[in-house]
């Protein structure tokens, strides 16, 4: 089921409102329904422990809410990151993407780098672009039936594959 | 830091606009991948960092890097750390964190410094006097280039440079120039002008960075956002303003000059009187009547004295420096004294020096000038 908010990701947030007598239904992706603040981390965890009434971590992604975030690396948690504001490690960038892309537009009014480029990710960023071009030309070879050259650039590829690690 | 030279780069108050603008500094913010970020790290892993950087440093055939001292913070007396913050080599934050495992690297004329374990990994500062952003921008940037040939630096196409403050995050570069505006000053004009730069992504700040308050009518004047715009960009921009602003601090020199003319050159000789004769005097006095005496110097009432000494003092009557150069700790009485026979001892010379100097055709003038108001 799609959010019926954004109409892209995923509904995970699903809600019964009694209004006035009548039921009402909201099916919201995570993102949707933190924006629209149906959930503080506290109101879910409790909501979903009293509901299930377990204390152990949930396993189901469905119910996971932004608050059971936490990073690998350096163990910063959502509610870290939203009291303090701050970054716990380069990790966190990965894990708390909407959150921080949202943040980053409010703070920054934009959230798109377009300075100077870190010098070894530069060869990564090149490497990943020619092993793009690399791939349209494997597809455009093997449609031409071209198996021979084909070949050749699927191994020219593997081999930058091998740098990128 | 006993092999301290008295006289760092920025200080010489050479440059363009070297008069208004007293130096130009690029800061970058650079993080190490895989590692937590300072806040978060552990004192094994803070020392990995160092190590890691210490290495790449040692691997590095780059001749700047090759230059750059090694200093332990935690290998410094506190006096010479605070010595450190008052010549703006590094953040009164820095020296405050508890972590440890902090470094300093640095140039010895100071040009460059860089601290490791800071708020971010790497905290990489170029300093220059007068306006020159560009000269400093491309130091840093091959400083940074030097590095990052050694480094995995946390970085994404996307977002940049990721730093721990989202403030920072994309180019990681924070410009800044530091004004003497006098004269916008006395006619209440700075915090007009300088919250108004706030539409542009400027932001103004006090002597020390960040939390810090302007003394002696010196305005650090900086980049606020960091993404979205070049480094280029940022800098033409922030360039752009510094002169609009020293455009405008110098219209209102001239008309002050004009307009109140007796007025102010009492309070410029007024101030030279009592730098040259007080006995006594706290940093605080001492700055704003350095500022009056500077604005003087500009103006032509009272004969030259470099850029470079009021610089200098503006590093040298701070309390650490004080009691550095003295070679002992210093009450607040005894520093009071000591600031006073320095600013004594520094523009006496100096005046000396210009008399002598100069031919007696334009001392006449002097005189006359000086007997004229």
């Amino acid at each position: 089921m799609e959010c019926q908010e954004c109409g892209k990701r995923t509904a995970t947030i699903h809600l019964a409102k009694i209004k006035n007598g009548n039921k009402e239904e909201v099916h919201l992706c995570e993102v949707c329904a933190a924006q629209k603040g149906y959930f503080g981390s506290q109101m879910l965890e409790g909501f979903i422990s009293s509901f299930l009434n377990m204390d152990q971590p949930l396993k189901d992604t469905e119910l996971n809410s932004l608050s059971d975030l936490k990073c690998n690396l350096c163990g910063l948690t959502y509610n870290e990151l939203s009291q303090a504001g701050r970054l716990g490690c380069s990790e966190c960038y990965k894990t708390f993407g909407e959150q921080i892309e949202l943040m980053l537009r409010r703070i920054q009014g934009s959230a798109v780098h377009s300075g100077k480029i870190a010098l070894r990710a530069d060869e990564k960023i090149k490497i990943r672009r020619k092993i793009q071009t690399l791939r349209k030309e494997l597809e455009k070879k093997v449609k031409e039936e071209a198996y021979e050259e084909a070949a050749s650039l699927r191994d020219e590829i593997k081999e930058l594959e091998k740098k990128l690690d | 830091m006993s092999d301290h030279q008295e006289i760092s780069k920025w200080m010489e108050g050479f440059g363009p606009e070297a008069d208004i603008v007293v130096s130009s500094r690029i800061r970058l913010a650079r993080n190490l991948e895989k590692y937590p970020f300072p806040h978060r790290i552990s004192a094994e892993q803070a020392k990995r960092v160092v190590e890691i950087i210490q290495n790449a440093l040692k691997h590095s055939s780059d001749p700047v890097l090759e230059k750059l001292m090694w200093v332990s913070l935690e290998e410094m007396s506190d006096l010479d750390r605070q010595v450190l913050v008052e010549r703006h080599i590094i953040s009164p934050q820095f020296i405050n964190s508890g972590l440890k495992n902090k470094v300093i690297l640095m140039l010895k004329d100071e040009k460059i410094s860089i601290m490791i374990n800071e708020e971010d990994h790497l905290r990489i500062q170029c300093l220059f006097s007068g306006l020159q952003l560009e000269n400093a921008w491309e130091l840093c940037s091959h400083v940074d280039d030097a590095l990052g040939k050694e480094l995995d630096i946390a970085f994404t196409e996307k977002y940049g440079f990721l730093t721990v403050c989202p403030t920072n995050v994309g180019t990681g570069m924070r410009a800044s120039v530091m004004l003497h505006l006098p004269a916008l000053s006395m006619t209440g004009q700075t915090g007009k002008i300088l919250s108004s730069l706030s539409q542009y992504g400027i932001t103004v700040r006090g002597l020390y960075g960040e939390g810090t308050e302007s003394q002696g009518n010196m305005y650090q004047v900086s980049n606020q956002l960091t993404l979205g715009k070049s480094e280029a960009d940022i800098i033409q921009s922030l360039k752009g303003i510094a002169q609009k602003v020293v455009e405008r601090e110098r219209a209102v020199r001239t008309l002050l000059y004009s307009k109140n003319r007796m007025k102010l050159i009492d309070r410029i000789w007024r101030a030279y009187g009592v730098l040259t004769q007080a006995r006594i005097i706290s940093s605080g006095e001492a700055v704003k009547l350095l500022s009056d005496v500077r604005l003087g110097v500009d103006l032509g009432v009272i004969p030259k004295i470099s850029n470079g000494i009021f610089n200098q003092l503006l590093v040298y009557i701070q309390p650490a420096y004080l009691q550095r150069i003295n070679n002992t700790e210093l009450d607040e009485e005894e520093r009071d004294i000591k600031r006073a026979e320095l600013i004594r001892n520094k523009l006496s010379n100096v005046y000396d020096h210009t008399m002598t100097a100069i031919g007696n055709e334009t001392k006449d003038k002097i005189n006359k000038e000086t007997k004229e108001g």
